[in-house]
């Protein structure tokens, strides 16, 4: 079981609030994209990848960051249990979408870089901590069913 | 994974855009490896203090830092020009690599904080393709 601290929770409940879901979303999932090319392999049913220009115009895509990103809205609300919260989110990473765990953990730092944009000097070294130990949950808890 | 000049070229330039700043991203990345990282404080025991924010933590980020920037003049060849670098780290300091991989992610997320506009995708990937080669070349001695 994780332990999170009162000001963690705090923390990570503070940057939800103010969060954009489709602005972070988008960016964060055309970074990973971009700085990961690899990442394109899951991708093949999205239209034009071609290039970065491309990438950050594609609706397609902007529509999933969207998404994944309000996928990690059931880790906020269940913090305390996040590993079963996602059980079946994992398995469907494992079973059906054939998605190398390894990504999660890319996407989880772009999703950092993009976050601590969008703060500047407001993505404090205690901020910081925080917010990568819950995506280090979420990371490990996505990654929890492959077998 | 190696730089194309187009690449060369943005991380020079971004670099240069970053200079008024770089003591800050130094000492600001090293504070956050320290902290999102602990076990990384194992390196500098030696240290009456080596909490996030402290001074020998931000004046070692700074020195790092300066380090960093050599590379960049250095960046057509990474291998010979940080090659008595790569011989302190692999013979006297016996830094895990894993942990340069570390730093240079708590570096991409303080540039990114100072520098909003400028990071990037485009750039990121730039800069974090140098970071890596810089990482080879100074893990290049170890075995």
């Amino acid at each position: 079981m994780v332990e999170w601290t009162d000001s963690e929770r705090a923390i990570i409940t503070s940057i939800f609030s103010n969060l954009d879901y489709e602005e972070i979303g988008r960016k964060s999932l055309c970074r990973c994209l971009i700085v990961y090319p690899w990442t394109q392999r899951y991708f093949g049913g999205f239209g034009n990848l071609y290039n970065a220009e491309t990438i950050l115009c594609n609706p397609l895509i902007a529509a999933h960051g969207t998404k994944i990103l309000h996928g990690l809205d059931r880790a906020l609300k269940n913090m305390d249990d996040i590993k079963s919260t996602y059980a079946e989110l994992s398995l469907l990473h494992s079973d059906k979408l054939h998605v190398d765990p390894d990504n999660f953990r890319l996407l989880a730092d772009c999703l950092t870089v993009v976050i601590a944009a969008k703060m500047g000097p407001a993505f404090t070294v205690d901020t910081q901590v925080a917010w990568q130990k819950f995506l280090s949950v979420v990371v490990s808890a996505l990654g929890r069913q492959y077998h | 994974m190696s730089l194309s000049s187009k690449q060369k070229a943005t991380v020079k330039d971004f670099f240069s855009k970053m200079s008024t700043r770089s003591d800050d991203i130094g000492a600001e990345a090293l504070s956050r490896l320290v902290a999102v990282y602990p076990q990384t404080k194992s390196y500098f025991s030696h240290w009456k203090d080596a909490s996030p924010g402290s001074a020998p933590v931000r004046k070692h980020g700074i020195t790092i830092m300066g380090g960093v920037y050599d590379a960049v003049g250095k960046i057509d060849d990474l291998k010979g020009g940080l090659l008595s670098l790569s011989e302190l780290h692999a013979f006297m300091l016996r830094v895990d690599p894993v942990n340069f991989k570390l730093l240079a992610h708590c570096m991409l997320v303080c540039m990114s904080m100072i520098f909003p506009e400028e990071f990037t995708p485009q750039v990121h990937v730039a800069v974090d393709k140098f970071l890596a080669q810089l990482t080879l070349a100074l893990a290049e001695k170890y075995r």
